[in-house]
């Protein structure tokens, strides 16, 4: 088919300008003159036809979402709603700012849709975190039917249509070259608050590339200070709010707290958009939560009762020579997990120690370890097993906790699946797939399930229980969110008479709590970094002398304080 | 007449009825009609249109191999697609890894890619005609149509399909003129049958038709681009403010990358903002209309 070249006419006293494209008229009718093309009956049936394809792909209005016809799923209200105001009233350029488990990645892949059926979008590029490549590809592929390819090698930037990528692949040479040599009608960046600092690779990158459209997306656009999402903006809509300087002046009062709160939210909303749980009705199946109490068997107990007071004297040392608790603080969160994973440490500081006292101590305690002949959490979660036949996902904090979980589960014939931050990117794939068609069991670490959908699956076992609150949350998260049809059992196991007990008391209170106040702060500072709440449970752990006063201590520590202490978030 | 039209295709009936009709034009067989099902046997040439292999013939021309020709089975709802599958599967027994099974028959949804590859390869198909009113013999007045769509682009877009013909005896030009003609009588016709005795020449009928293109396109309400102008003209200035005062505290050496920065960001404003309308042509036929009736 002959194209003609852009033809344009005079338009010059009016706002727009003016072209005639498409076929090549006169060619096509010399063709049908002198070869003859066209000219039969089935020709004009497929004219008549050609008609109705056109007719069918008109983008009839410009305030209509499309995409709504091509889509394999039907989407949240609030979803369609962000979709059509990003490309409606943000004109395409936005920060898609929704909590955790709303649906930004449905956002985004409506806004993306909408651009490619009415065809103000042919080239696209995806940049996600590497874990993440697949599963974005996947979803856009078979719920958005949208042809998106997963980035290969350095040829893969120069393909048509639609190119998923791993951020941290892309900034890297030679691809950083050739990305930046594109022209990409749309790009879209996950976990955006990795751009947060203007002077990091990831930033620059973006700011360098030649684009259309740009959707960022976090859950997260402020961490730390109000200034990140200066940074972020900027790559949107240089100037939206003034170069660094104007927008230190106009909005912050301290790094944390913004000077005008409403005038801020109201710049902002030109180019964030922000669902709330709380906003609509985004109700979830229920979620039945229970704590089970484990009796450690007498020689676990002797073990951490012996730990305690290893940890204790520790502690005191470090008071007076002034050293770093933090080893203190992960020995403790171990022995809340397993003595197993408490094992590894020991023996890390055992090569440490150069005090004989000090090492003779590390090695009975070794010794006292390895001699357990079995573990109460582990016959609780296999009791459990028993108990519920589905699908079960089981987090634990620590690597030796999963290894060994796997060592036990394989050991007792139960088909069980490792998951973490560590795995390449089709490995975790290949774990997740297998988990959702043969395999009972995946036993996760924190760090690898950031981003993960695992709503196919509803059971969850918390083998030990991370201290912060948050963490808590992301963890349940990963099969408590929306797609998920079923209620979700999730089971804490909780040793008894250990701080741990303690902590799943005051957590479950802090987390309401959290939610009450992180509600109450402003819409954009939406998360509150938590490293002084580890920190303080260890101290109340370590000073006080009965649990009754280790409770206390708990229960007096402040979300308000915490946050005070970390810049003063602002409260309304 | 854009404004009237229902959108074409838009139930499993419509899509159903499209099928039939395209597939019968282009030769395809129709192996089975059950309700809301087909199957259709594909000539090779269409085969290469609705199923992405070029690897695959590349390496059947290369080996010389005859090979069977390609069924579609399409379901037209979901109940045909539950039904025509049993049935399949009770024929022949599904592989035993149940993840690995692809499904045996497509179905056929507004948006899905197969039906997609349909339409378009209709739309390319369908991009060129040349026919007559009843039969041969009879006085003919031909005209020349070109059907095609408006769009209307700024950061959004509005698409306006459109029907425009002129008349190569006298050049008078007809808006919705698809409209007018598509229930007659038509068949195919030599183009040069139609040429024959034309006073017009085909060059000139097509200048006289993209003046009124052009003239169509003027008549429309300004006010989108309006505003979208403004918009642009506020971004723009929004975007220089912010570079010149980043310029103060930089040295000449330091501009520069920044300044280029700027244009480029510029340039990518106006991409994405400009308004613009675009008249798309994508079909053109050659029409001879009796006599009698000449005037539609």
């Amino acid at each position: 088919m002959r194209e003609l070249a852009n033809e344009s006419l005079s338009a010059s006293d009016r706002p727009w300008s003016f072209s005639i494209s498409g076929l090549d008229v006169e060619a096509e009718l010399e063709a049908l003159l002198h070869v003859g093309r066209g000219t039969r009956d089935a020709d004009w049936e497929l004219f008549r036809l050609g008609v109705m394809a056109r007719q069918a792909w008109i983008a009839p209005t410009f305030d209509q979402l499309l995409a709504l016809e091509h889509v394999q799923f039907t989407p949240l209200p609030h979803q369609v709603e962000t979709a059509l105001r990003v490309v409606r009233d943000l004109r395409g350029r936005a920060i898609l700012a929704d909590e955790v488990g709303l649906g930004k990645t449905i956002e985004a892949g409506l806004v993306l849709k909408e651009y490619l059926v009415r065809g103000l979008v042919r080239r696209a590029l995806v940049l996600v975190p590497a874990s993440l490549v697949s599963q974005w590809t996947k979803e856009l592929n078979q719920k958005f039917r949208i042809d998106a390819i997963p980035q290969r090698d350095e040829w893969t930037w120069e393909a048509e249509g639609v190119v998923v990528a791993s951020i941290d692949t892309a900034k890297r040479p030679p691809h950083a070259e050739r990305v930046q040599a594109q022209w990409w009608d749309m790009i879209i960046v996950d976990e955006a608050h990795k751009l947060k600092n203007p002077s990091t690779k990831n930033w620059q990158l973006l700011n360098q590339l030649q684009h259309k459209y740009m959707l960022l997306l976090t859950a997260t656009p402020i961490q730390n200070q109000l200034k990140e999402l200066h940074t972020l903006v900027t790559l949107l809509k240089p100037g939206e709010l003034g170069n660094p300087a104007e927008f230190a002046e106009r909005f912050v009062a301290s790094p944390r707290t913004p000077k005008d709160p409403a005038a801020l939210r109201q710049t902002i909303s030109r180019v964030m958009i922000r669902n709330r749980r709380e906003d609509g009705s985004l109700e979830l199946p229920k979620r039945h939560v229970r704590v089970v109490p484990v009796e450690l068997t007498p020689e676990e107990r002797a073990f951490y009762e012996a730990v305690q007071a290893f940890l204790r004297s520790e502690f005191e040392r470090s008071q007076t020579a002034r050293t770093s608790i933090l080893p203190l603080i992960t020995l403790q969160r171990e022995i809340c997990s397993s003595a197993y994973a408490a094992l590894l440490s020991l023996e890390k500081m055992l090569k440490k120690a150069r005090d004989p006292d000090r090492a003779r101590c590390l090695q009975s305690l070794i010794e006292q370890g390895t001699s357990i002949p079995s573990y109460a959490k582990v016959e609780a979660v296999l009791k459990m097993l028993e108990d519920a036949p589905e699908k079960i996902i089981i987090f634990t904090e620590y690597r030796a906790s999963q290894d060994f979980l796997m060592y036990t589960l394989k050991k007792h014939g139960i088909s069980a699946v490792p998951f973490r931050g560590g795995f390449r990117r089709g490995k975790k794939d290949w774990m997740r797939e297998l988990f959702s068609k043969k395999i009972r069991v995946l036993v996760a670490t924190e760090s690898g399930g950031e981003g993960i959908n695992l709503q196919f699956c509803h059971h969850m076992i918390n083998y030990d229980l991370p201290w912060n609150p948050m963490r808590l949350e992301q963890r349940i998260g990963r099969i408590h969110r929306l797609g998920q049809t079923h209620a979700c059992h999730i089971a804490h196991l909780v040793t008894k008479d250990t701080i741990e007990e303690h902590i799943m008391e005051i957590l479950q209170e802090k987390v309401r709590m959290f939610e009450a106040v992180i509600g109450r702060l402003d819409d954009i500072v939406s998360d509150v970094r938590l490293d002084l709440w580890e920190k303080r449970i260890f101290e109340a752990a370590m000073t006080s002398r009965d649990d009754e006063e280790f409770v206390t201590q708990l229960k007096s520590i402040q979300v308000e304080d915490l946050m005070m202490q970390k810049g003063g978030a602002r409260r309304r | 007449m854009n404004a009237e039209i229902q959108a074409p295709l838009r139930t499993p009936e419509q899509r159903l009825s499209f099928c039939d009709r395209y597939f019968t034009s282009v030769g395809a067989r129709t192996l089975v009609a059950r309700p809301m099902y087909r199957e259709y046997e594909l000539p090779v040439d269409v085969d290469k249109e609705l199923i992405e292999r070029p690897f695959y013939w590349m390496w059947v021309e290369a080996t010389r191999q005859s090979v069977e020709p390609t069924v579609l089975r399409l379901a037209f709802d979901a109940e045909a697609q539950a039904r025509e599958e049993a049935r399949l599967n009770a024929e022949q027994p599904p592989a035993p890894f149940p993840w690995s099974l692809k499904r045996r028959v497509e179905r056929i949804d507004f948006g899905s890619p197969l039906f997609d590859r349909i339409l378009l390869s209709a739309a390319r198909r369908g991009r060129i005609a040349s026919v007559r009113e009843g039969n041969a013999g009879g006085e003919l007045v031909p005209w020349m149509m070109a059907n095609g769509v408006f769009a209307y682009t700024a950061d959004l877009n509005r698409e306006e399909w459109f029907s425009y013909a002129i008349c190569l005896d006298n050049l008078q030009v007809v808006d919705r003129f698809y409209e007018r003609i598509q229930h007659r009588d038509l068949s195919g016709v030599p183009a040069s049958d139609l040429l024959r005795h034309s006073c017009h020449t085909v060059h000139d009928a097509w200048r006289k038709l993209q003046r009124a293109l052009a003239d169509h396109v003027a008549a429309q309400d300004d006010a989108w681009a309006e505003e979208a102008m403004a918009r642009l003209h506020g971004d723009l200035a929004q975007l220089s403010a912010y570079y010149e005062s980043l310029l103060d505290e930089l040295t000449d050496e330091e501009r520069v990358p920044v300044l280029q920065e700027r244009d480029r960001k510029q340039a990518a404003l106006i991409e994405k903002s400009a308004p613009r309308i675009e008249c798309r042509i994508h079909q053109v036929a050659l029409v001879g209309l009796r006599v009698q009736r000449a005037r539609p």
